[in-house]
């Protein structure tokens, strides 16, 4: 491929937002490979490739998180090399590694990676270019090292894939992205409408879908509906393709997707009958929730894989969850059975005092994730047992087999690190140097979760300053100077006000309520 | 992934393995093809005297009836499975027909015949085929098509089929390690039991798979073994299809599932909307069919340099026959006054005006169904029945009106015209007669072949009594028919509250049942003499 080529490209003409993905991070990949009997590289001292790293948005926040591993991130599109490359010198970070270059002549110039994220890339490009990323992936990867593809998915794209073709005749190319876009809603817009006049299951569908096409900004829409190459394939297909380039898979990123038994038990033992091995069970799952995108996890060929998952493998990872329960009013202690929810709608009912105890505990301290050894004294502790040490063996395997169902129904988030950010509000407390760059600029920022985040004004005029120099008093300070300016408005009866004591009370409780946020939101690192 | 490239040996083995139970494609006939191209201002061959091509006849299920029908027409057929082939010319030579012709030939090797065709039929092959033989099919539509000739092809089409790709697509995953085709429709037939058994009723989606999975849980083995299994499945877009054969210099005549009706409208305020959105009539038909989730299609091709209207004007109606399925809602129809008339049609539809020439015409059509009547005698009939309940001499601009108004019926479904007389009788004789074929069929399956070509299903007293009618039985002597079969055991009749009825109940029964089933022949265009 020329210069020339590789530089009219379409994402230099509409930027693809690029976005931290939490799934891709290396701490959560490792979590999975650990689960499933590997032993993954130290995620605070690895290297990781992204393929596909746009303006940086996902590699960025990874590289400030592990000031230790290295990240190395490749992209076709020169203007959002150039994005990203600024940014990582504006936040001074010294791992990263950008690289203006084609996957397809890329070779092994690059070195040898724990980690290899490929995201939102696969379903684009050619099936040569395809074979390419699944090769690339194959001679990179260390020998326990963990790689993450995303793809889209049939059935899930059933329908949207003919919209796509109607938009895309509709507007062919040649016209600018701006009228190609407006012509595509429009037409859009006709199908939501002459679907629902239709009542029928089907015209409901065609509204569903075209209405869900509309929700998403111009960005998204321009890629994912005008490209020239978005091919989605089904699960075995992929995994046809990643054997062929010696690569086995691994698992989801969405690991609760894997078990059948989250169907429910009918789907369960029907799969039970039909379908000789995971691959297949998944592929039929997929059917069944007309899944339309996958985050798929590859190894190596030679890893020796366990998928019976045991206890004592989940016992080095952390955990956690927002899980509520249902019963505000319930007794840890009793063999009653409760229910707990995530905000998802995940729920499990349990009579297990030791679960209870850990589910509640895992909830109140949310975001904050536990060591199994941590989780284990909490819940002795909570149920006034005997100490960790002295837990007869069966409580530990009872627990270690009770968050393990947990886990592959969703309900708890594993990590192989501890997290990387506090919920407590220090003295003089302090957040990323990407959070406060990203809070002077706009409402979203990324947290240590690697999440966005959407702040109100008082939360990111507070969060700018965090640099762990400022006490409170100097912190009220900042806030007050940012009323003076009108950044922030403090209304009394109605009226803005400017100074005095009662504003200086009332800013109090603000920063008060700004902290807790932050805190809350994963945002203070110390 | 490159799609597996499927031979014409592999479908070959697929129909020898499982042969597709064809039927009598009612709209690809060439009565009603003539029919179309008439109402568009083309001059076709009359289907009486034409001659056939049928590509991918299998055997012979479409065009055996017609070559029966139509003794100065010529067919030919053409299949790649040796077995269809030879059932076909079995049956041929039974029936000693000698205007059709049966080839045993791939497509990509048919060689032209010299002389053209005036219809060429296509009825599941476009889809179910691979590139160069699609390629093949329309090149021989263009090369081989008479000049006012029409083609007719049907396909698989999006957005339809997308869903029934997903079956087919997980069918066939679930029957890979399969051996036989019976373990592979076992294997395959689980995913839809899946789908059925784990249904989320909350989900647009869910609805839809359960509607679609209905019909296709209930399809014989041998449907679902050719749609869903088959070597190669090919849906097309509309779109595509068309510049396909625009590529092959050919255009769009019309579209056999909607009738003669150029374009199916959708409701008014989409099309409003549709009509704002492009002029282009393909694209707006491509739209039609995303909004009605059409699956398949029989597209009616002509070539380019044929003109054709793009409306239906009365002018084309010369010569046609007129039939209808209706009854005056409150007869005796008002024939005296411009009092608003309703009728019902057969299939639930209601149509009403305040024309007493329309009314007469109307009733007069409801008094002789299912037979039809010439344009002339209906307008004829019509004026009289008006005059003699003392109206003066309709004037041209009335006959005009007449025209007008039944167009509009056609249009809406309400008549039907075709270009030639009945192939059957309205009436019973006293020595009633079926076609050999019929004969033939009655005695074979359940499915026998009407004389407007329509496959229709009948029971066992109905297949034994078309088995009988050569035109040598009156009602006695087919009485006995019945009698001995019911004692050879092929027949069974039950008394009420008995296990056994005696001899005199079952001749009863017959002598009872005879008119009746005689009757339904009648209606479902089963009697020729």
């Amino acid at each position: 491929m020329s210069a020339s080529a590789i530089t009219l490209n379409p994402y230099d003409e509409v930027p693809f937002p690029s976005q931290p993905l939490p799934q891709t991070l290396p701490d959560r990949l490792a979590a999975i490979g650990t689960l499933f009997g590997m032993t993954p590289p130290p995620a605070d001292r690895c290297r990781v490739l992204e393929l596909g790293s746009a303006t940086g948005g996902n590699l960025l926040p990874m590289a400030e998180h592990f000031p230790d591993s290295h990240f190395v991130g490749v992209d076709y599109a020169r203007a959002q090399v150039q994005a990203a490359e600024r940014a990582a010198s504006l936040l001074g970070l010294r791992n990263v590694e950008l690289h203006h270059a084609d996957i397809n002549t890329l070779g092994d110039s690059l070195g040898k990676f724990d980690y290899i994220v490929c995201h939102g890339v696969y379903s684009w490009v050619s099936d040569d270019l395809q074979r390419k990323i699944l090769e690339l992936i194959q001679h990179s990867l260390t020998p326990q090292g963990i790689a993450y593809v995303s793809y889209n998915t049939n059935p899930g794209w059933y329908l949207r894939l003919m919209l796509r073709e109607m938009m895309f005749d509709y507007a062919p190319a040649g016209a600018t992205a701006v009228s190609r876009l407006a012509r595509g809603r429009a037409l859009l817009e006709f199908f939501a409408k002459a679907g629902e006049r239709q009542k029928t299951s089907y015209g409901e569908l065609l509204k569903l879908e075209a209405e869900s096409i509309l929700k998403h900004p111009d960005g998204y829409i321009y890629h994912e509906y005008y490209e020239s190459d978005n091919r989605p394939l089904y699960f075995h297909e992929f995994v046809e393709h990643a054997q062929a380039a010696n690569l086995q898979y691994l698992g989801e990123a969405a690991v609760a997707t894997m078990f059948a038994s989250n169907f429910g038990a009918k789907a369960e033992e029907h799969l039970k009958g039909l379908c000789p091995d995971l691959i297949s069970t998944e592929q039929h799952l997929d059917i069944l929730r007309t899944r339309g995108f996958r985050q798929t996890l590859l190894c190596l060929p030679q890893v020796l894989l366990r998928r019976h998952l045991l206890p004592e493998r989940i016992e080095s990872l952390y955990f956690s969850g927002r899980v509520a329960p249902q019963n505000p009013n319930l007794d840890v202690k009793s063999r009653e059975l409760e229910t707990f929810k995530t905000a998802s709608g995940i729920g499990l009912s349990t009579p297990a005092p030791g679960l209870k105890a850990a589910l509640c505990l895992l909830n109140d301290a949310w975001p904050r994730a536990f060591s199994f050894p941590e989780l284990l004294a909490a819940v002795s502790e909570r149920l006034q047992g005997p100490s960790a040490a002295e837990l007869p063996a069966s409580v530990r395997e009872g627990l270690g087999q009770n968050l393990i169902q947990c886990i592959a129904s969703g309900l708890l988030e594993i990590n192989s690190r501890p997290d990387a950010f506090t919920t407590e509000i220090s003295d003089r407390p302090q957040a990323s140097r990407l959070a406060r760059a990203e809070a002077r600029s706009g409402s979203r920022v990324t947290n240590r979760r690697n999440e966005i985040v959407e702040l109100d004004q008082a939360s990111r005029n507070v969060l700018v300053y965090l640099d762990g120099n400022q006490d409170r008093a100097s912190l009220l300070g900042e806030l007050m100077a940012a009323v003076d300016r009108g950044e922030v408005s403090i209304l009394k009866d109605g009226i803005p006000a400017t100074s005095g004591d009662s504003v200086r009370t009332t800013l109090e409780t603000t920063l008060d309520d700004a902290l807790a946020k932050l805190a809350s939101n994963a945002l203070l690192v110390a | 992934m490159a799609a597996q490239t499927v031979s014409s040996q592999m479908i070959a083995q697929s129909y020898d393995a499982v042969p597709y139970p064809g039927l009598a494609v009612t709209r690809s006939q060439p009565d009603f093809l003539e029919t179309v191209a008439r109402l568009r201002g083309l001059k076709p061959a009359p289907a009486a005297r034409a001659r056939v091509l049928e590509l991918g006849c299998a055997a012979g299920q479409n065009l055996l009836p017609l070559a029966e029908r139509y003794p100065e027409a010529t067919f030919v057929g053409v299949d790649v499975s040796p077995r269809q082939i030879q059932e076909a010319r079995t049956i041929a030579s039974e029936l000693s027909l000698n205007n059709v012709e049966f080839q045993l030939q791939d497509l990509v090797d048919l060689k032209p015949s010299e002389n053209k065709f005036d219809y060429i039929l296509a009825q599941g092959v476009y889809s179910w085929v691979e590139e160069p033989v699609r390629e093949r099919l329309l090149a021989l539509c263009r090369d081989q098509l008479a000049p006012q000739g029409v083609a007719f092809v049907s396909y698989k089409t999006y957005p339809g089929w997308r869903l029934h790709d997903v079956f087919r697509h997980m069918m066939q995953y679930d029957a890979r390690a399969a051996a036989t085709p019976a373990e592979r429709m076992q294997k395959s037939r689980q995913v839809l039991e899946l789908l059925k058994q784990c249904f989320d009723e909350k989900r647009a989606l869910d609805n839809l798979i359960q509607e679609e999975l209905a019909p296709l849980a209930q399809l014989p083995d041998a449907y679902l073994w050719h749609d869903h299994l088959a070597p190669a499945s090919h849906p097309v877009l509309f779109k595509d299809f068309m510049a396909h054969a625009d590529r092959h210099q050919l255009q769009l005549l019309g579209e056999a599932t909607l009738g003669v009706r150029p374009i199916d409208m959708l409701d008014p305020e989409t099309e409003q909307h549709l009509a704002a959105l492009t002029s282009d009539p393909i694209q707006q038909e491509q739209f039609r069919d995303i909004i009605r989730n059409r699956a398949i299609r029989q597209t009616l091709l002509v070539h380019q340099t044929t003109k054709v209207s793009a409306t239906m004007e009365t002018a084309f109606l010369a010569g046609m026959h007129f039939s209808a399925a209706v009854k005056p809602e409150n007869p005796p129809v008002d024939l005296r006054s411009d009092g608003v008339s309703h009728f019902t049609t057969l299939a639930g539809g209601r149509i009403s005006t305040p024309v007493v020439l329309a009314k007469a015409a109307l009733q007069y059509l409801g008094e002789l169904w299912p037979a039809s009547v010439a344009i002339d005698d209906l307008v004829g009939e019509a004026t009289s029945r008006v005059q003699a309940v003392g109206a003066p001499p309709p004037g041209p601009a009335e006959i005009q009106r007449l025209q007008d108004n039944l167009m509009q019926c056609l249009v809406g479904g309400v008549v039907q015209v075709s270009c030639g007389p009945d192939a059957y009788l309205a009436t019973i004789s006293e020595k009633p007669s079926v076609s050999s074929l019929a004969r033939l069929q009655a005695g074979r399956s359940e499915i026998v072949t009407s004389r407007r070509h329509h496959a229709v299903r009948f029971d066992a007293l109905d297949r034994m009594l078309i088995t009988l009618l050569d035109g040598t039985h009156n009602s006695a002597a087919l009485v006995d028919g019945l009698v001995a079969a019911s004692q050879r055991g092929q027949l069974i009749v039950s008394a009420p509250g008995q296990q056994v009825a005696t001899p005199e109940q079952i001749r009863q029964a017959f002598v009872e049942a005879l008119p009746i089933a005689l009757e339904r022949l009648k209606t479902h265009a089963m009697l020729v003499a």
